[in-house]
């Protein structure tokens, strides 16, 4: 590869410093001496990967190996691309610049549904092949992760191995066995034969779909002996004893969290029906105080970070919050790093907590009810009343706070037009309590409406439902542009084509893969980017490829149903989830399991790991 | 106590935009745990600020900040704690005290040279000499600046203070003394293109134009000086 000619062409792309690399606390290796080229593929662009916290664990842990070297590559912004296409310059690692045909194993993390198209053109860009069938010895070993690998199916033919769960334990499992291998010179099945009997290891080629008559899945298996029928996720049981790193690459650009991120737990035991991180990540393990204060103070000695944010699903629920806010506070003032904190729920925020972080750093009040009535609320189990609500919001008012932004879903199961009537009056209600306060100017009072659209997803309570047409969602947003045509609240909601595609590949089987591969072909990339999704182009590939979107995404499942990812146990069962459908449409709200264990089915993944 | 550093901004940082650079080296400070002074208000920042800002893509071995501390440290200390905790390419290379009520170096500069490599086979490399001696001959060299406001009509004549040419293997080196800064301003681009455009020579895709800046300066009783030698 011209690495000078390369050079040229960054010169000439907006934000050449993507593509820059030799970012303070990257590792750098003598490629020569280690055995392992290691590829961590973020399928989108720079700032949104490097905000990314599996990759930080992983890239660090990794490169604690003597043997192995990982690197960072990113997909390139469509400028870029056409120049490397022009000039034929492949995809490269960021650190060596290498191209990635080169390394031994590329790893993609699948954040979201609408980054699979990337994955595609990455590999493309990379000259490798898209699919493991077409791959001979000579190609990489392409494997995935991430939260999205729970159900790959649309993606099945394009990875050789998918990683179930928590990667900190399993990736030294995967290294080593690939090691191992590659001195006794076994081929790739053989390894692949070796590693699906590896826990957490998901193979896809070692296992069969068949079909109804009427296109659904009617079961799924193994295709040899020593193939594991289910593949159990990994999970690390104790925080404090696993890896997370006390350095992390600090970006020159501006990336989306540019921050240190402390992950101060895992897992969520609201039980939230729609929300699938809150299954699919339980069960819920906290790091100390102890641990996180030592880490926080080697992580800004480290990077010299402004700003260290604590990240979790549910950052009010973790059990010393206000010992470790007010620790974090006390320790970093002086060095004028601040702390914020994000997700916060509504029922867990406390008033001192956002007086104390205010008087490091100002931000914005985000609430997220998610729904607009009682009733509604209750379907989803947001067990967070409208009391709860206006008493936070009154509360953060006379403390100086003026915005305030709120999430709501739309299309949620069981919603009626009276729900969405009570997203107005909610908004309403927030503005006279600002009103009522009377002490300041009715200008400064900002309330943002976000809504987006209700996508079913695998491994949740609502796995079955079949999601609104993009019409229903359409005519529910307009409207909510005319409830909420009033002063000081803005509303904004999403593109529900959007939405409709990302329902079709969370619930799709491997038949989806041709329509990705056509969709690709035919210039689809950067879905999750309005300015670049083409709804027109997906619906011809879904045609010409003879499969009907709506199968997948408006389509009532039966109780009996065979899921294209029943064979992944995620540790909460399908009964389970079928019980909390049933209990969605009664209204009955099921308690938070820290109080009550409801029998999810997490605690059979290992003795000890519920609290 | 206010000091004024000379650092350099290499290859492998050259992408880096000046407002990116001024964060990259306010967390070095914090890494480097350097007594920085903060500024009063709400929103307390450092007290740093740059000599002039350097156009991304640009190299230079010659760049200079400025830095207000809140104790007192001996500035080759300072450069030396920096240099353990800056990215590759990035070098504090000398430190000078000087007057806390002096006014901002960015205020006093007035010029940078630069060393234009432009590498092209069409060049007409022998002749390249004369093409300059009658270039800078010239009463007025009018070029077209364009602005957010519009574009406008400037002489840049005034604006160079000096131009040479070298050849060196099949490459052209430009030295070119250029006013910088806020009274006058010339880019080194803007300088090339009405040097080729002058010379009747296309600015073409293959010829590679790589701008180093090589310090920046100042004048004092009618001398150049860099912000290091000023009385």
């Amino acid at each position: 590869m011209d690495k000078q000619l390369l050079d040229r062409l960054i010169a000439q792309v907006e934000k050449p410093v993507r593509y820059m690399g030799n970012e303070y606390n990257i590792v750098v290796k003598d490629t020569r001496k280690v055995d392992i080229r290691f590829a961590f593929a973020f399928p989108d662009v720079y700032e949104v990967g490097m905000s990314h916290m599996g990759m930080k664990i992983l890239y660090h842990l990794i490169n604690q190996r003597d043997d192995a070297y990982c690197e960072r590559v990113f997909a390139p912004w469509v400028d870029m691309e056409q120049k490397m296409r022009e000039n034929n310059i492949p995809l490269f690692a960021l650190e060596t610049r290498d191209p990635l045909i080169d390394f031994d194993i590329i790893g993609f993390t699948l954040q979201y549904e609408m980054s699979y198209t990337n994955v595609l053109n990455m590999l493309d860009l990379s000259g490798i092949p898209l699919t493991w069938k077409e791959r001979d010895e000579n190609y990489p070993l392409i494997i995935a992760g991430g939260p999205c690998a729970y159900n790959v199916e649309p993606m099945a033919d394009f990875f050789d191995m998918v990683v179930m769960g928590e990667g900190e334990e399993v990736i030294h499992e995967i290294l080593d066995l690939f090691s191992d291998c590659r001195q006794q010179g076994l081929k790739k099945t053989e390894f692949l034969y070796r590693a699906a009997r590896i826990k957490g290891v998901y193979v896809p080629r070692f296992y069969r779909v068949e079909y109804k008559e009427d296109g659904r899945v009617s079961r799924v298996t193994p295709i040899d002996v020593g193939i594991p029928d289910t593949i159990q996720k990994r999970i690390v049981k104790d925080l404090d004893k696993s890896y997370f790193p006390d350095t992390m690459i600090v970006p020159y650009m501006d990336v989306v969290h540019d921050r240190i991120t402390l992950e101060i737990f895992r897992g969520c035991t609201r039980g939230c029906r729609f929300c699938q991180a809150g299954m699919i990540y339980r069960p819920v393990r906290e790091r100390s105080p102890k641990r996180l204060l030592e880490l926080a103070e080697k992580l800004v000695e480290n990077t010299g970070y402004e700003e260290i944010s604590l990240s979790s699903l549910s950052t009010g629920d973790y059990s010393q919050l206000e010992y470790l806010v007010g620790e974090l506070i006390a320790r970093f003032k002086d060095k004028k790093v601040g702390l914020s904190l994000p997700s916060l729920r509504l029922d867990s925020f406390a008033e001192e907590l956002a007086n104390e972080v205010q008087k490091v750093r100002k931000t914005g009040l985000t609430f997220a009810p998610e729904a607009g009535s009682q009733r509604l609320r209750d379907v989803i189990n947001k067990g967070i009343t409208e009391q709860d609500l206006l008493t936070s919001v009154k509360d953060a008012f006379k403390s100086g706070w003026t915005r305030v932004k709120l999430y709501f879903m739309l299309g949620l199961p069981e919603e009626t037009e009276e729900d969405l009537h009570g997203i107005g009056d909610l908004a309403r209600k927030i503005r006279d309590c600002y009103f009522d306060l009377g002490k300041r100017g009715k200008k400064a009072l900002r309330i943002t409406i976000s809504t987006s659209s209700f996508v079913p997803k695998a491994f949740t309570p609502f796995q079955w439902v079949s999601q609104d047409t993009i019409e229903e969602l359409t005519k529910k947003q307009e409207f909510l542009q005319r409830e909420l045509r009033t002063k000081n609240v803005q509303y904004n909601w999403n593109d529900p084509k959007v939405s409709f595609l990302e329902a079709v590949l969370a619930r799709g089987d491997r038949r989806l893969g041709k329509v990705l591969r056509k969709a690709w072909e035919k210039g689809c990339t950067f879905d999750g980017w309005t300015e670049h999704f083409k709804y027109d182009l997906w619906m011809e590939a879904f045609s010409e490829e003879g499969i009907d979107p709506h199968f997948y995404a408006n389509r009532t499942r039966s109780a009996d149903e065979v899921f294209p990812w029943d064979h992944i146990d995620v540790g909460v069962t399908k009964k389970y989830l079928w019980k909390e459908y049933e209990r969605a449409l009664q209204m009955k709200l099921t308690d938070d399991c820290r109080l009550n264990c409801t029998g999810c089915g997490v605690s059979l993944l290992g003795e000890g790991l519920c609290p | 106590m206010r000091l004024i550093i000379k650092y350099t901004k290499e290859e492998r940082v050259k992408y880096i935009s000046h407002l990116d650079f001024l964060r990259l080296v306010q967390r070095a400070i914090r890494r480097a745990d350097i007594p920085v002074a903060y500024s009063q208000g709400f929103n307390p920042h450092p007290r740093l600020s740059f000599a002039s800002a350097l156009a991304v893509g640009v190299t230079s071995e010659g760049e200079y900040l400025e830095i207000f501390l809140m104790d007192d440290m001996d500035p080759e200390l300072l450069c030396n704690r920096m240099n353990e905790k800056l990215p590759l390419g990035i070098r504090f290379l000398e430190g000078r005290i000087v007057d806390e009520k002096q006014p901002s170096l960015m205020s006093l500069i007035e010029s940078a040279e630069y060393a234009i490599t432009l590498s092209g086979e069409m060049l007409l490399k022998d002749s390249f000499s004369s093409i300059i001696e009658e270039f800078l001959s010239q009463q007025e060299i009018l070029v077209v600046r364009t602005n957010r406001k519009g574009s406008r009509q400037i002489d840049i004549r005034p604006m160079i203070h000096g131009l040479d040419v070298f050849e060196r293997d099949r490459d052209l080196l430009i030295k070119a003394m250029i006013s910088t800064g806020s009274k006058a301003n010339l880019r080194p681009d803007l300088l090339i293109d009405a040097l080729f455009d002058f010379a009747e020579l296309p600015i073409s895709p293959e010829l590679y134009l790589h701008v180093h800046r090589l310090d920046l300066y100042l004048l004092q009783e009618g001398k150049w000086v860099t912000p290091i030698g000023m009385e």
